[in-house]
């Protein structure tokens, strides 16, 4: 596995992580070859969605994974001298469409939401006729269903997002009306109960940071699509919030020149933590939006937080033993002094994981570049 | 005349150069107080844990091995003697106890600074001005307990760069480096300010050199401005909090690139 990229990597020569003896790129190249493990023990019916000790052996596949796993073996297939990871995309595109049994087959509009945004950047790549068939057909299907069903927030951010990338393709204003008629219910929700109440909720009464995470990397991805001038209210909201989760996690020092405690899993609503379990789909999430939001602002708080929380996540990757099923992987969940969960990986952590890493090596390419 | 100085630990090259300044220009504080800091057994233990043995052992070996060039300790003791020469200044160099003991000073250890005790002892001492060379949270009850205020001097410009590593901060987004001398309150760094006192930018090709030229200034500064808040107030500059923003620790990958900015702006 080869990533084409030119990046010149910073050697780390202060303690906060000097116990890490790999370097990024080598990092991104293992979650790679992971994730097409996990592609491989998804036998011809998508990526698998982890492998786990406990368990026994390789989960299913699921749409979540597949449809995640197609945007990245796009992304960094481009860079691939051999365009093994466009090919494995384009049969990942194919169990989309086939196994799955086409449109009907796939139940819930969250899910429809993952394929149409997946098959979006299969077309945009391969353009092939029955991608876009199948991603028109899915989008009547949301748009049926928008007024009738009362989605929560994350889901509701994501059919946007959808909708969205089903205008860009097709250019029928209709699917921008409905996304930016959604789009506003979101943000009018927000005002008014503030962002964490209209989330989500655990039977607790908290709620989970990867729904707040993956919430706002779809806001974050809808305000890439909208002209300037539509995505004020977005960005100030994003921004916000990430602000809030900056201040939280970097509050939570431990002794000086060490990293901050590990980013919680779950939040009551004045943005406290009540866990002392972190989730590395959320840090690996956060990561990305803070690496983005200092691309987008030129506040370089953001990306120091970023590469703090990807340093955390670093500890989680599974790099002692070179088995298959092992090397390369990222659980899903973190907590210190506990050691089993590394034993219990997941294709969404690590492929979230393998975005974090490649957003923070391009941010810090770019300052290099511009100092 | 009653001031006090307040330090985070007992080993404190700023504390103890400020208290022989201070009495070389006649100004003997009337108590110092050390607030006992984490256990160095536990923070040990810490740095063991995230960085493994080798690792914390040349962290160590580095911060405090004053021979070696990459040694901060060892930048600050070389400015800091040359200081100290300049102004004949005596037992600088030994820790806050035994200075004070040398200069026949009040030296009481405390739990904490924000304890009804301190708070009591500080009333108690009707204490009009306390100096600050720790890094430690101070609550509104311990500032209220002090006539005229809490005085500390920050490493980087006020109000733009609040927090830790703001010196740091400073340097590597391009804006002039140097003192703020500033009154404490509750929040972080976002007190009255009285000046802010420039550093010059010359033959400093690392981080570590030019961190070593804030010590000098933070004594000066304290040891200029306390008499004349003694003899009345001074002006006070408002510390707009929306003018700045609060950083945090810097990632050692930015102080890379922060470090390899110093040496190309030289070349």
């Amino acid at each position: 596995m080869k990533i084409n990229v030119t990046v010149e990597e910073i050697p780390d020569d202060s303690t906060m992580s000097t116990t890490y003896s790999f370097d990024d790129l080598t990092r991104a190249r293992t979650c790679i070859q992971w994730l097409c493990n996990a592609h491989n023990a998804g036998k011809g019916l998508g990526v698998s969605d982890g492998f786990s000790v406990f368990r026994g052996g390789w989960g299913q596949s699921n749409i979540r994974s597949t449809s995640s796993v197609i945007e990245t073996f796009l992304k960094y297939g481009k860079f691939d001298v051999y365009d093994s990871l466009i090919v494995r995309s384009e049969s990942l595109g194919d169990s989309l469409l086939y196994w799955y049994g086409g449109p009907l087959r796939i139940q819930r509009d969250i899910d429809k939401a993952r394929a149409i945004i997946a098959l979006s950047s299969l077309y945009e790549t391969l353009e092939r006729k029955d991608f876009l068939n199948a991603i028109v057909t899915y989008g009547k299907d949301i748009e049926q269903n928008i007024v009738s069903r009362k989605n929560s927030f994350e889901v509701s951010a994501l059919l946007v997002h959808s909708l969205l990338e089903l205008y860009k393709l097709t250019g029928d204003k209709q699917h921008k009306k409905q996304g930016k008629f959604l789009l506003e219910t979101i943000l009018i929700g927000c005002r008014k109960n503030c962002l964490l109440p209209s989330l989500t909720r655990n039977s607790n009464g908290a709620v989970n940071t990867q729904v707040l995470t993956g919430f706002l990397l779809s806001l974050f991805k809808v305000s890439s699509i909208l002209e300037k001038a539509e995505r004020d209210d977005i960005t100030q909201l994003i921004v916000d919030s990430s602000e809030r989760l900056l201040k939280l996690y970097e509050s939570r020092k431990r002794a000086p020149y060490l990293l901050p405690r590990p980013f919680p899993r779950l939040l009551n609503n004045e943005w406290r933590s009540i866990s002392d379990v972190s989730d590395c789909i959320a840090c690996a999430q956060l990561a990305i939006i803070w690496a983005e939001l200092f691309v987008l602002q030129d506040d370089y708080r953001f990306l120091n937080a970023s590469l703090k929380i990807i340093d955390q996540l670093k500890k989680s990757q599974f790099l002692r033993l070179k088995l298959k099923c092992l090397y390369g992987g990222m659980p899903e969940v973190y907590q210190t002094g506990i050691s089993c969960y590394r034993l219990n990986l997941s294709t969404i952590a690590t492929n979230y994981f393998l975005e974090a890493l490649m957003s923070t090596i391009y941010a810090l390419n770019g300052i290099r570049s511009s100092k | 005349m009653i001031f006090g100085i307040i330090c985070s630990s007992k080993i404190d090259l700023y504390a103890s150069m400020l208290i022989a300044k201070l009495c070389s220009i006649g100004y003997k504080p009337s108590y110092v107080l050390c607030q006992n800091t984490k256990k160095d057994w536990r923070l040990l233990i810490d740095y063991l844990n995230e960085f493994g043995f080798a690792n914390t052992i040349r962290a160590i070996f580095n911060r405090y091995n004053v021979y070696s060039e990459k040694s901060t300790m060892g930048h600050v003791l070389k400015v800091l003697t040359e200081y100290a020469s300049q102004y004949d200044l005596k037992y600088w160099r030994l820790p806050v106890q035994k200075v004070c003991q040398r200069y026949s000073i009040p030296y009481k250890r405390v739990e904490s600074l924000n304890s009804e005790s301190t708070i009591g002892f500080i009333k108690a001492k009707q204490t009009q001005i306390l100096l600050n060379t720790g890094r430690m949270l101070i609550k509104v009850e311990t500032i209220n307990a002090v006539q005229k205020g809490i005085l500390n001097a920050h490493s980087a410009m006020l109000p733009h760069y609040r927090g830790y590593n703001a010196f740091e901060w400073n340097l590597f987004l391009g804006d002039p480096i140097g003192v703020t001398l500033h009154y404490v309150n509750e929040g972080i760094d976002d007190g009255d300010i009285l000046v802010f006192r420039k550093i010059p930018f010359t033959k400093a090709a690392t981080i570590d050199r030019l961190i070593a030229k804030i010590y000098p200034v933070n004594v000066d500064l304290m040891a200029e401005y306390l008499p004349r808040i003694l003899c009345g107030d001074l002006p006070v500059q408002n510390n707009d909090k929306n003018l700045g923003k609060q950083y945090y620790a810097m990632h050692p990958k930015i102080k890379v690139l922060l470090q390899r900015n110093l040496l190309n702006s030289h070349k």
